[in-house]
C-alpha cells in the first residue's frame, strides 16, 4: 500500500509532518511509561500532598500526593489502548455494513443506510450515555459503548466507496472468473477503499479518546486509581482554587494527544484522499 | 483591417508545485469587427487559457506575466477591476463548454439573465421582458414559461441557449465562445453552430471562437489560428487552413476529421501526445510527434512567418528557422 | 410541499423507531420497574395485582402500546429517587438547557461564519493558516477541559464570572463559551471548504463573464450558494450540542436537562434517563427533519429528489 510518493509528498505536508511526532511521542511515553516516569502511578506521598509543580514533582501532585507527571505518562497507555480498541470495533462494523449495503444495493441498502442515518444523526455522547446506562460503568463498556454509536461515518464512506467501485471492469471480471460475493467485497472492493478507511481511523481515534476521556470525567468509565486523564481532571476540580494544576495538565495531555492524531489525520486525508469530507 | 481585438505577445504560466507551467507563451492575434475567428487545438494547448486571459480571469495559480490586449485600443492588461467589470458583459462576454455547470442552479434562468441586463440601469419589469425576447431571439421555446425554470429543468441545449441569451443581452462587440458546442449532443450541436452564425449577421458582433473540433471550424470561421503547446503554429483565413494546410500539425487535424459526416472530428486520433509544458520538448514543440521532422526541428524554434499573404506558419519546411 | 410532507413523514417513522428500541432497552435494564417502585416488602400476590395493573403480564407489544400511549400523553413515570414525576422533573430544566445549547449554537455562528469566509477568501494566505490552526486546536479540546480553564481564569483568578449554578444570565457566559469554541471549528471549515468549492463553480465565473461586479459575486452566487449547507448544518448541529450540554452543564453545574441526566444515570434512576433521552431524540428528529425542509426551501435540486 505504501509507496515513495505518498512518503515524499508526506514530507512536505506540515501537518503529517507535526501530527505523526506528536503521534510517535505519544508512543513513547506509553511503551516506555515505567522508564519515563519518576515514580509509579499510585505511589502516594502522604507528606507531599497538593504540591504546585517543582523539580521534584515535575507537575505538582494530586490530594493523595501522587505525582501528576507520572500518572500522565502511565495514562497515555488507557488513552492509546482505549483509543484503538474502539477504531477497531468501529471499523469492523462500520465497514462490513457499508460493504453490505454498497455491494448489494436494494432493500439491504435502504435498511442499513436507514439504521446508519439514525445512529448518525442522534448525538453520539447521549446514545453512549444510553449504551452505559444499559451496561453500566466502566472502562470496557464504554469502550464497547462508543464504538457502537461512532461506526456510522465508516459504513457512509464505505458504502459510497463500494456502490462506486461494483461495477468497475476488475471487479466484473471478478465476477466472471466465479469470485463469491464475499471475496470480491474483501479481496476486491475493501483494498480500493484503504485511503479512506486509513484516514477515517486515524481522525477516530482522537474522537474515540476524547469521548472516553469524557466518559471518564463524568465517572462512569476508567474508576480510580486508574490515571486515566479525564478521571484525573474530575478529581481535580474540587481543588481548582488551590491546586489548579491537577486539572490542568491532564487536559493538557489530553488536547496534545489529540491535536496530534487530528494533524496526523488531516495531513493523512490531504495526502490519500483530498476529496474526502470528513 | 480595422481590429477590434489585439492580441500582442501573450504570456500566461501557471505556478504549481511541480513547475512552471508556461500554458500560454507569447501569441499574437487580431480579430476584426463582425468577424469569427478560430483557435483551435487539443485540450491543454492554451486556447481556454487565452480566453480566460482576454476576461481577466485566469484562474489561481495562473497569472499573466507579460503582452498586451488592446480592445477597441486600450490594453485590458493595465486596466483596474473596476474597468473590467465595466468592460466584462458589455463589451466583452463568454459562453462556457459546460452549459450543466455555467449556470447556478439556486435562481431561475430568467433571473439569471435579467442579473446581467439590469447593470445597465433598466428597471425589473423591463428587463424580464427583455430575457423573455432574447430567449424567442435564440429560440428558446415557450420563452415565458422557460424563464421561470431553474438550470437542472432544462436540457443541455436548453441551458447553453440561455447562456447564449445571457451572454447577447448586454450587446458586448465581441463574444469569447470557448468550446460551446463540446458538451452537446450532435444534433444540438448543429442547431447551436446555426444560432452563433446567425447572431453574427443580426448582431455584428465579433466571436472568439474556441473549440478542438475542426468541424465546428470549418462551418463557423472566417479566420483560424491553430495552437500548439502555448503557441500558435499556423494562422490563415478558412480557405488557406483548408485547401492549404501547411503545418504538420494542421494536415494531421484536418486528416483526422472523418470525411463523410465532417462533425465528428476529434483530435485524439492523432499519434502522440500533448507535452508537458514545465519541460517542453526542445526547439519545435511539435518535433516528437512529427511525421515530416528535421534535424534542425529537435534544436531551433522555428518563427511565425508570413508565406503568402494573411497565411503565417511556425515551421522548418517553410523556412522558419530564420529569426 | 410535497416534499415537507413527505419528510414529516418519515420524520415520524424515524421516532417510532427510536420508540422501539428505548423499549426494549428499557426491557433489557437491570430490574423491572415495579419490583424497584414497589421495593422488597410487598407480597407477591400486590406485585402481580401492580404488574396486572400496569399491563406488564400482557406481551411484549401490548406492553410497549400501553407505554407509547403513556408517553405521548406525557406519562414518563415516576422518578425513583425524587419520587416525582418524570415530566415535572425535566419541565423544571429543558429551558435551561435550550437557553444554553441555542445560545452557544447562534454564538458558534457568530464567530464561525466571518472567520471561515475570511479564510476561504484569503485561500492560502497567513490569515488563512492562522485560522485553520486554530480551528483544529479547538477542536480537538475536551469541553469539560476548556470548562475549567475558564474557570480557573475568569471565575477564580479573575474573580469576574460566577463559577457555577445559575444566578442571572452572567452565569452563562461561561458554560456558553465551553459548549460553543470546539465546536465552531466544524462550523467554521464547513464555511470555508464550502466557499472554496463554490468559488471554483464555472456559474462564478459565468456571473463574473456577464459584468456582475465582484461584491455581487461574492454576495449573490458564492455566499447564497456556499452557506445552503451551512444554513442546514444549524439545525443538525442543535442535538449534537444537547448531547455536549451533559458534560457541560456537569462541569458548571447548569441547572438543566443535561446534569440531569447524568445524575440520574449515577443513581441508575432509569424513568428519568429513559425520558431524557427519549426527548434528545424527538428533538434530534425534529432539528433534522427542519434542516432537511429548510435545505428544500434554499436548493430547487432538492426539492425534486426524495
Amino acid at each position: 500500500m505504501v509507496n515513495f510518493d505518498i512518503l515524499r509528498s508526506g514530507s512536505k505536508n506540515i501537518s503529517f509532518k507535526l501530527g505523526g511526532m506528536i503521534f510517535l511521542s505519544v508512543i513513547v511515553m506509553a511503551i516506555f511509561a515505567p522508564l519515563i516516569a519518576p515514580y509509579s502511578y499510585d505511589e502516594m506521598h502522604i507528606s507531599d500532598i497538593l504540591k504546585p509543580p517543582s523539580s521534584k514533582y515535575l507537575l505538582g501532585t494530586d490530594q493523595y500526593g501522587r505525582d501528576i507527571f507520572s500518572r500522565i505518562v502511565y495514562g497515555s497507555r488507557i488513552a492509546l489502548k482505549v483509543g484503538i480498541l474502539v477504531v477497531i470495533i468501529e471499523t469492523v462494523i462500520g465497514i462490513s455494513l457499508g460493504l453490505l449495503a454498497g455491494y448489494y444495493g436494494g432493500k439491504v441498502d435502504r435498511i442499513i443506510s436507514f439504521i446508519t442515518d439514525v445512529f448518525w444523526a442522534m448525538p453520539p455522547l447521549v446514545l453512549a450515555l444510553a449504551v452505559v446506562t444499559l451496561l453500566g460503568p466502566g472502562l470496557t463498556n464504554v469502550m464497547i459503548a462508543i464504538a457502537v454509536v461512532s461506526w456510522a461515518q465508516f459504513t457512509r464512506v464505505v458504502r459510497a466507496k463500494t456502490q462506486s467501485l461494483k461495477n468497475m471492469p476488475f471487479v466484473e471480471a471478478g465476477r466472471a472468473i466465479g469470485e463469491s460475493d464475499i471475496s470480491i467485497m474483501l479481496r476486491y472492493i475493501l483494498p480500493n477503499t484503504m485511503g479512506a478507511i486509513i484516514v477515517l481511523s486515524t481522525l477516530a481515534l482522537p474522537s474515540a479518546i476524547l469521548s472516553t476521556t469524557a466518559m471518564g470525567f463524568l465517572g462512569l468509565g476508567a474508576q480510580p486509581p486508574t490515571p486515566d486523564w479525564g478521571v484525573m481532571l474530575s478529581e481535580g476540580i474540587s481543588y481548582i482554587g488551590t491546586a489548579p494544576w491537577i486539572s490542568i495538565f491532564p487536559g493538557l495531555a489530553i488536547v496534545y494527544t489529540v491535536l496530534g492524531f487530528n494533524l496526523l489525520g488531516e495531513g493523512l486525508r490531504d495526502i490519500l484522499d483530498p476529496r474526502l469530507k470528513v | 483591417m480595422k481590429a477590434l481585438l489585439s492580441v500582442k505577445d501573450l504570456r500566461v504560466n501557471f505556478y504549481t508545485s511541480a513547475g512552471i507551467v508556461k500554458a500560454v507563451d507569447g501569441i499574437s492575434f487580431e480579430i476584426a469587427k463582425k468577424e469569427i475567428f478560430a483557435l483551435v487545438g487539443e485540450s491543454g494547448c492554451g486556447k481556454s487559457t487565452t480566453a480566460l486571459a482576454i476576461m481577466r480571469l485566469v484562474p489561481y495559480p495562473g497569472k499573466i506575466v507579460g503582452g498586451k490586449i488592446l480592445f477597441k485600443n486600450k490594453n485590458l492588461l493595465e486596466a483596474t477591476g473596476e474597468e473590467m467589470t465595466q468592460i466584462r458583459g458589455k463589451e466583452i462576454s463568454m459562453i462556457f463548454q459546460n452549459p450543466l455547470t455555467s449556470l447556478n442552479p439556486v435562481y431561475r434562468v430568467g433571473h439569471q439573465v435579467a442579473e446581467a441586463i439590469v447593470l445597465d440601469n433598466i428597471p425589473k419589469r423591463k428587463a424580464w421582458k427583455k430575457v423573455i425576447e432574447l430567449f424567442k431571439n435564440v429560440k428558446i421555446p415557450d420563452a415565458e414559461e422557460r424563464a421561470y425554470s431553474y438550470p437542472h429543468e432544462l436540457s443541455g441545449g436548453m441551458r447553453q441557449r440561455v447562456m447564449i441569451g445571457m451572454m447577447i443581452s448586454r450587446e458586448p462587440s465581441l463574444i469569447i465562445a470557448d468550446e460551446p458546442t463540446t458538451a452537446l449532443d450532435v444534433t444540438i450541436q448543429a442547431q447551436i453552430i446555426k444560432l452563433l452564425s446567425e447572431l453574427r449577421d443580426t448582431l455584428e458582433t465579433s466571436i472568439l471562437l474556441i473549440t478542438h473540433d475542426f468541424g465546428v471550424v470549418a462551418e463557423l470561421a472566417d479566420r483560424i489560428a491553430v495552437m500548439y503547446a502555448g503557441k500558435i503554429v499556423e494562422m490563415g483565413n478558412v480557405y488557406q487552413i483548408f485547401e492549404n494546410p501547411l503545418h504538420p500539425y494542421t494536415g494531421m487535424l484536418i486528416d483526422a476529421l472523418p470525411r463523410i459526416t465532417k462533425k465528428e472530428g476529434r483530435l485524439e486520433e492523432i499519434p502522440g501526445s500533448v507535452p508537458n509544458l514545465i519541460n517542453p520538448p526542445s526547439g519545435c514543440r511539435f518535433h516528437p510527434r512529427c511525421p515530416l521532422k528535421k534535424e534542425v526541428c529537435s534544436t531551433e524554434e522555428p518563427s511565425l512567418v508570413e508565406v503568402e499573404r494573411g497565411h503565417f506558419v511556425a515551421c522548418h519546411l517553410y523556412g522558419g528557422g530564420k529569426a | 410541499m410535497e416534499y415537507t410532507i413527505k419528510r414529516l413523514i418519515i420524520g415520524i417513522f424515524i421516532v417510532l423507531a427510536v420508540t422501539v428500541i428505548l423499549f426494549g432497552i428499557m426491557h433489557a435494564m437491570p430490574g423491572d420497574p415495579i419490583e424497584l417502585l414497589a421495593g422488597e416488602r410487598v407480597s407477591p400476590e400486590r406485585i402481580a395485582q401492580l404488574k396486572a395493573q400496569w399491563g406488564l403480564d400482557k406481551p411484549m407489544y401490548i406492553q410497549y402500546f400501553y407505554w407509547l400511549s403513556r408517553i405521548i400523553r406525557g406519562d414518563f413515570g415516576t422518578s425513583m429517587v425524587t419520587k416525582l414525576p418524570v415530566i415535572e422533573l425535566i419541565k423544571a430544566r429543558l429551558p435551561y438547557t435550550l437557553l444554553l445549547t441555542g445560545s452557544a449554537l447562534i454564538v458558534q455562528y457568530i464567530i464561525a461564519i466571518p472567520l471561515g469566509l475570511l479564510a476561504a477568501l484569503k485561500w492560502n494566505s497567513k490569515i488563512d493558516r492562522i485560522v485553520v490552526t486554530l480551528s483544529i486546536v479547538l477542536w480537538s479540546m475536551p469541553n469539560f477541559w476548556l470548562g475549567v480553564l475558564l474557570m480557573i481564569i475568569f471565575g477564580i483568578k479573575l474573580n469576574l464570572l460566577p463559577l457555577s449554578g445559575y444566578s442571572g444570565l452572567k452565569s452563562l457566559i461561561l458554560p456558553l463559551l465551553t459548549l460553543s469554541l470546539p465546536s465552531l471549528a466544524g462550523t467554521l471549515r464547513l464555511t470555508r471548504s464550502e466557499v472554496l468549492e463554490v468559488l471554483r463553480e464555472d456559474y462564478v465565473l459565468t456571473a463574473y463573464a456577464k459584468g456582475l461586479p465582484k461584491y455581487k459575486v461574492l454576495i449573490k452566487h458564492v455566499l447564497r450558494n456556499a452557506l445552503i449547507p451551512v444554513t442546514v448544518m444549524f439545525f443538525l448541529y442543535l442535538p449534537w450540542l444537547i448531547g455536549g450540554s451533559v458534560i457541560v452543564e456537569t462541569v458548571f453545574a447548569w441547572p438543566g436537562m443535561g446534569r440531569l441526566l447524568w445524575k440520574s444515570i449515577t443513581v441508575q434512576d432509569y424513568a428519568v434517563v429513559q425520558a431524557i433521552i427519549f426527548i434528545i431524540a424527538l428533538l434530534t428528529v425534529i432539528s433534522n427533519t427542519i434542516g432537511d425542509i429548510v435545505s428544500a426551501v434554499l436548493d430547487p435540486r432538492i426539492r425534486e429528489s426524495l
